[in-house]
């Protein structure tokens, strides 16, 4: 189960406070999807809030947001492990996945924008325990490669304020 | 701002042809022809008052771009670095910026990566910002290796 | 008066290197001392705790390591010195010292310094990109930190933590190249389409 209890999250140096209402409850092969206004905390929260708590329990992995950043990262990281490093994204990110031997939690931060849904499918993300994804792209429909699909809103009151409420929708199934 | 309904949403490419990988250069390519807005390249500056004077303009621009960006959302804070504020609202400071500043004549905008990042309330009002301030620009995306028109504003 | 600025910041970092480094006060461990609390608190004063605290961070492995030798040359009492230690504590000062001051002087001079230079255009342009290149590469290395604490791949591996800060110093060199070539062409790009002129 992938657990995170009702509650607030402070996160000061962003200036934000996450409200969490109910407890996050995830059963093994679900898929979570984050979904708000830009600038509503998305990222901030999976940095600072999901990602801490998650990796004391969980191995996981993390392509995010600022992939021209992070693509440097995979690629020392596969030479390291003496390992080809790919040209094309998909294919490094593939690589790293693969040479990660982790295939419990895996969150994506808006990396489906730089895949066509073939390459997409060939991540094969089915076989994650939990896949938390970013995305601004259309709500995809049932995924039956993973039982349980939820939507994590992100919703700002007021862009003056640091409260963030968080709300939870289950997507499948119904 | 006028949305007569409800944003489309921005399906998956489902082409078998590959995206432009993050690491090649879309200013080298395209950049002869079009004015790229490019995610991974969006500023030469840290702030947007460093930005607005390496492009040789200045407050009144700034005080422009700042009425702008609040249509969206974002609100831009003086001296703040470009870095802290989100993808999503870098890119929209990126593309009111390029709107105040570019020519009025025809011209061609490609943006990569950036519709994508946008929320779909957020990305039809850029598309509208667009359409209002630079009727005569054409907005192109890049689908596979190639810019192609935005379905809205070709 | 951004030549003068320029010129002071210029003057003054040659009058560090001249005394602290290369002349008269390099032996003076209190001085060098002082002036590493001095430098932190510029540097706090300049850019927050945080910043100052990174820019430590920065400096300690090559610290830790100008530490280790002297421990290990005195230890062996190499080449028949015994002052070792000393030399290695004044070394552990003075470059802390002389990365603080230049990283200052640097940071002090803005974009509208540059753009106030009396410079050619093309010099002007390797200027401005220089100043974005150092301003952006600097948060990098805390983001690859980030990225390589998170990864995986090393898990379980004695030489892990060694590796992670591998893969740290590969990309950052990978960034700085890529940073410049970056910042280079998006310059030339965005001031070719803002002319008025077509």
């Amino acid at each position: 189960m992938l657990e995170l209890a009702a509650g607030t999250y402070p996160v000061p140096h962003a200036g934000l406070r996450y409200e969490l209402a109910r407890d996050l409850r995830l059963p093994r092969g679900s898929w979570l999807r984050l979904r708000g206004e830009n600038g509503a905390g998305k990222t901030t929260f999976l940095e600072h809030v999901l990602i801490p708590h998650l990796k004391e329990r969980h191995c996981l992995l993390y392509l995010a947001q600022d992939m021209d950043l992070q693509q440097n990262t995979m690629r020392a990281t596969l030479a390291l492990m003496g390992l080809e490093a790919p040209q094309g994204l998909a294919d490094l990110a593939s690589a790293w996945i693969e040479a990660g031997g982790c295939q419990e939690v895996v969150i994506l931060d808006e990396f489906d924008k730089y895949l066509t849904a073939p390459q997409l499918d060939a991540l094969d993300l089915g076989r994650f325990g939990w896949v938390v994804q970013v995305s601004h792209l259309e709500r995809p429909g049932v995924r039956p490669d993973l039982p349980g699909g939820f939507e994590l809103s992100f919703v700002r009151p007021d862009a003056g304020r640091p409260e963030v409420h968080l709300g939870l929708e289950r997507l499948w199934p119904a | 701002m006028s949305i007569a309904s409800p944003p489309e949403p921005v399906k998956q490419n489902k082409s078998e042809e590959r995206r432009t990988p993050v690491n090649a250069s879309t200013l080298a390519e395209h950049g002869r022809d079009h004015c790229v807005i490019d995610m991974h390249n969006l500023f030469v500056g840290t702030t947007l008052e460093d930005e607005l004077l390496l492009l040789g303009s200045g407050e009144k621009a700034l005080a422009d771009i700042g009425r702008e960006c609040a249509l969206f959302g974002v609100r831009l804070e003086p001296g703040r670095l470009l870095s802290s504020y989100s993808g999503g609202e870098q890119a929209i400071i990126c593309s009111l910026t390029l709107m105040a500043l570019l020519p009025r004549r025809p011209l061609r905008i490609l943006l990569v990566h950036v519709l994508e990042t946008l929320s779909p309330r957020n990305r039809e009002l850029l598309l509208d910002r667009f359409a209002t301030v630079l009727p005569d620009a054409g907005l192109f995306t890049l689908v596979g290796s190639e810019p192609q028109p935005v379905g809205r504003h070709a | 008066m951004a030549g003068l600025k320029v010129l002071t910041i210029f003057v003054q970092l040659t009058a560090f290197f001249g005394l602290f480094v290369f002349g008269p006060w390099y032996g003076r461990m209190e001085l060098q001392a002082a002036l590493l609390a001095v430098l932190l608190a510029a540097t706090a004063w300049r850019g927050g705790l945080r910043s100052a605290w990174r820019s430590l961070l920065f400096v300690l492995p090559f610290v830790l390591s100008l530490l280790a030798f002297g421990l290990a040359f005195q230890w062996a009492g190499l080449m028949g010195r015994t002052d070792w230690l000393h030399d290695s504590l004044l070394k552990a000062l003075v470059f802390p010292n002389s990365f603080l001051i230049v990283k200052l002087g640097l940071e002090s001079i803005t974009f509208r310094d540059i753009m106030g230079l009396p410079l050619r255009p093309g010099a002007r342009r390797y200027a401005i990109v220089l100043k974005a290149v150092m301003e952006k590469c600097t948060p990098l290395l805390h983001r690859y930190r980030f990225f390589m604490d998170l990864t995986p791949h090393f898990a379980g591996r004695r030489s892990g933590r060694f590796l992670r800060l591998c893969g740290v110093i590969v990309a950052a060199y990978i960034s700085i190249y890529q940073q410049t070539e970056k910042t280079l062409e998006l310059f030339d790009h965005r001031t070719r389409h803002l002319r008025k002129e077509p």
